[in-house]
């Protein structure tokens, strides 16, 4: 019988797995340490990640990397202009069987543990929807049948923040669906000396796998046993309130705020990022620090707020300082204690 | 002590501390307003003279503070702040994850304790004591400060007037000696009497009743003693031809002067006794003996005495001391003089009002209408009539009438007219007026 909250030998085992699994991404991106830890955290709280960055920066690697490190099936799409629906979920294909000539379904590229779209935002939107159904209900259905997806399931999905010219902005609904936006930062001087003396083009990056795939979904499942004190979940659904224009003063050039669907994202990613720092319980502390990844991409920008040149992400760090922790204010004959 | 006491202690420390704080918030500002209506009525009162009011102010404001104390409790009270608050402030504070908070759940272990975020919060003095020491000062202020005389100290209430006709005729008395000082004394005590009444009621029916009916049983005392007096005088002036009297005309002057001297003490206001004293020494052989000079002095005293009564209670009830003389306004006699001449002033007598009718009636004619005309334009009033003319209106007919509607055309124009559209709709016009900008 399991315990209702993850206790503290499960979290030491768990917490050994995640080092092995920290250390062998450290060895294949250099200097993303924080990058890192995001990704798993992400796939702890079984979320979708969607990567931004630069060309070159090592966004495929890490998705192979990871594929390596977790022993898992990785696929891998690059999504263009003329690439179909039917092109990543798969299509059904008439086959002689039997000297009967049936449909036979083939199941496409989506099909795996690991999906990396890359470049989605160069798929036309109807492509881009046909991730819809595989991201939130990981299944796919052609032709009125339905095929599950294999369990973990992820996509990793990365967008180049420039040479928009002919892509496809993501929209709400599909944003919605990748539990973090990660931006993918550059790398500083010691880095890239570091990778100059490691790396050759072309050279492909091995890593031995670290966790196997059930081991990875018990460990999962254990970020989910996490204890969520009231005060932390208190905390989450005011500060998804104050993401809207009538919740905070941060949010009046917001059009639109976050949804529930954000409120749980919090919870899990919260959840996961204190198992990943080996606690017992999620802290404010921790849903602090995965705020922005996971409500920089929810919020909408109204026109005036993108004319002053403001950034999805200053305006969460601005909800951040001012939502306090505690619902209630201290009352006025009192003062905070110099400590 | 273990970990969980101290942090348990700590929180609870800090919940209590909240919860005082909370209902301090609640409370102070009410605290201050009852204040300050307390003090503008002790302001009130003393400006009023209503000392002795005090009392109840008191008992008022403070009945009211704990009214006050109690209902911000309970307001206070509906949410207060728990343990498990507490122990989130604490976490916060000291960056602890939020591992009190889940070990008080039972998940965790407590953190060792950190005696540096014992105390996270601490009094805000100044939020405090502001309000108190405002209070403070306000009532004391209030209490002791040099209030300006207003009307009502500094202009007392005037007394009713025939108390200071009486207290007039008193004094006079009392300087020329002629009462009885014993009597003297009762009268002034009846009239301190009424003075010691509070202010308030001096005016009232009963105080004025009893005012005047004191005045009048003076006044009619006194009338009495100035006849006492007079006859007594008339008597010692008969005296002093007492060696040419016969002897029965000595007795029957000698009875005349006890009797007198008996009705002068007698009275409701008995004579100086020493002036009764010496009329009951006037027996037939002592009127024989004294020397007319004697005689004389005593009568003079006499008629003096009957002087100052006549003075203070002049011919009418009312005419004496203080007021005296004709009113100013004199009323119209009529044939017979039957209605009299009306004596007016502050005593409030005189005699009747001036009702009565003359004889002779006047017409105003006030029914008969005359007009009044004014040829000279120049100088015409406002709204007159200066001249009517007969003519016709010039109507352009071209012009549309009834309603026009907004945008529409104006007028219609006859062949070859120059046709304006000058209606025009609000955003018409902005728009023209950011384009002539």
């Amino acid at each position: 019988m399991t315990n209702q909250y993850a206790t503290e030998a499960e979290i030491a085992g768990a917490g050994a797995s995640l080092t092995r699994l920290r250390e062998a991404l450290n060895t294949v991106l250099f200097g993303q340490e924080k990058l890192i830890d995001f990704v798993i955290t992400g796939l702890l709280a079984r979320g979708h990640l969607l990567l931004e960055g630069l060309p070159g920066l090592g966004k495929t690697e890490l998705v192979k990397g990871l594929a390596q490190a977790l022993h898992l099936e990785a696929k891998r799409i690059q999504f263009t202009p003329d690439l179909l629906p039917g092109d990543i979920t798969g299509n059904p294909i008439l086959n002689d069987i039997d000297g009967r000539r049936q449909f036979v379904f083939q199941p496409g590229p989506l099909f795996g543990n690991l999906v990396l779209a890359d470049e989605i935002n160069r798929a036309s939107p109807k492509t881009q929807s046909a991730l819809l159904e595989a991201m939130q209900e990981r299944r796919v259905t052609v032709m009125g049948e339905t095929y599950a997806l294999p369990d973990p399931f992820f996509v990793l999905a990365t967008q180049n923040p420039i040479e928009l010219e002919g892509t496809y902005p993501l929209p709400e609904a599909q944003l919605d669906r990748f539990l973090f936006k990660l931006e993918v930062p550059r790398n500083p001087v010691a880095v890239l000396e570091r990778i100059v003396k490691h790396r050759e083009i072309g050279e492909t990056v091995t890593i031995a796998p670290v966790l196997e795939r059930a081991e990875l979904l018990a460990i999962s499942a254990l970020s989910r046993r996490i204890y969520l004190p009231d005060v932390v979940a208190n905390y989450i659904a005011r500060l998804v309130h104050a993401t809207h224009p009538e919740g905070s003063e941060a949010a009046k050039g917001l059009k639109f705020g976050a949804s529930p669907r954000a409120a749980l994202g919090l919870s899990a990613a919260s959840r996961a990022a204190a198992l990943l720092a080996g606690r017992m319980n999620a802290s404010v502390e921790d849903v602090q620090s995965v705020a922005a990844p996971v409500l920089q991409h929810r919020i909408v920008l109204d026109y005036s707020a993108r004319l002053d040149g403001r950034k999805p992400s200053d305006i969460v760090d601005a909800i951040l300082r001012e939502v306090p922790v505690q619902e209630r204010e201290l009352p006025k004959t009192l003062k905070d204690a110099k400590l | 002590m273990s970990d969980r006491d101290f942090w348990v202690r700590a929180a609870q420390r800090l919940a209590m501390r909240r919860n005082i704080a909370s209902w301090s918030d609640a409370f102070l500002p009410a605290f201050l307003g009852l204040t300050v209506i307390a003090a503008l009525v002790l302001l009130a009162l003393r400006l009023m003279g209503l000392a002795a009011e005090l009392h109840i102010l008191w008992i008022t404001w403070a009945g009211m503070l704990v009214a006050a104390a109690l209902a911000c409790a309970v307001i206070a009270g509906r949410r207060p702040f728990s343990l498990p608050d507490s122990l989130s402030r604490l976490d916060e504070v000291g960056h602890l994850h939020n591992r009190l908070i889940s070990a008080h759940a039972g998940i965790g272990d407590w953190p060792p304790l950190n005696p540096r975020i014992r105390d996270t919060v601490r009094w805000n003095w100044p939020r405090l004591t502001v309000p108190m020491l405002t209070s403070a000062l306000l009532l004391a202020a209030a209490a002791l400060l040099d209030l300006p005389k207003l009307a009502v100290n500094s202009h007392p209430n005037e007394e009713p007037i025939a108390w200071t006709q009486t207290e007039s005729w008193l004094q006079t008395l009392g300087q020329a000696k002629i009462l009885d000082q014993p009597a003297l004394d009762k009268l002034k005590e009846d009239l301190g009497d009424l003075h010691n009444q509070p202010e308030k009621d001096w005016y009232s029916q009963s105080s004025l009743e009893a005012g005047d009916a004191l005045r009048q049983q003076t006044g009619q005392s006194l009338r009495e003693l100035q006849q006492d007096l007079e006859k007594s005088s008339d008597l010692l002036t008969q005296a002093q031809q007492a060696s040419q009297m016969s002897a029965s005309d000595l007795h029957a002057l000698s009875a005349s002067l006890q009797e007198a001297a008996k009705a002068l003490q007698s009275g409701n206001l008995p004579a100086n006794k020493e002036l009764t004293g010496k009329l009951r020494t006037f027996d037939p052989s002592t009127l024989k003996t004294m020397s007319p000079d004697q005689m004389r002095a005593l009568q003079q005293r006499l008629a003096a005495g009957a002087k100052v009564c006549g003075q203070c209670v002049g011919p009418n009830l009312g005419d004496g001391c203080v007021a005296g003389g004709d009113g100013h306004r004199s009323g119209k006699t009529g044939a017979d003089d039957k209605f009299g001449k009306g004596a007016s002033g502050i005593p409030g007598g005189g005699g009747p009002a001036d009702l009565g009718l003359d004889d002779t009636s006047e017409n105003l004619h006030t029914k008969r209408m005359e007009g009044a005309s004014n040829d000279d334009p120049t100088r015409a009033l406002p709204g007159q009539v200066i001249a009517i003319a007969k003519g016709k209106h010039n109507v352009d007919k071209t012009t549309p009438s009834g309603p026009v509607t907004a945008g529409a055309i104006s007028s219609a124009g006859q062949g070859g007219d120059a046709v304006w559209r000058d209606s025009l709709t609000p955003d018409e016009r902005q728009v023209l007026q950011r384009y002539f900008k």
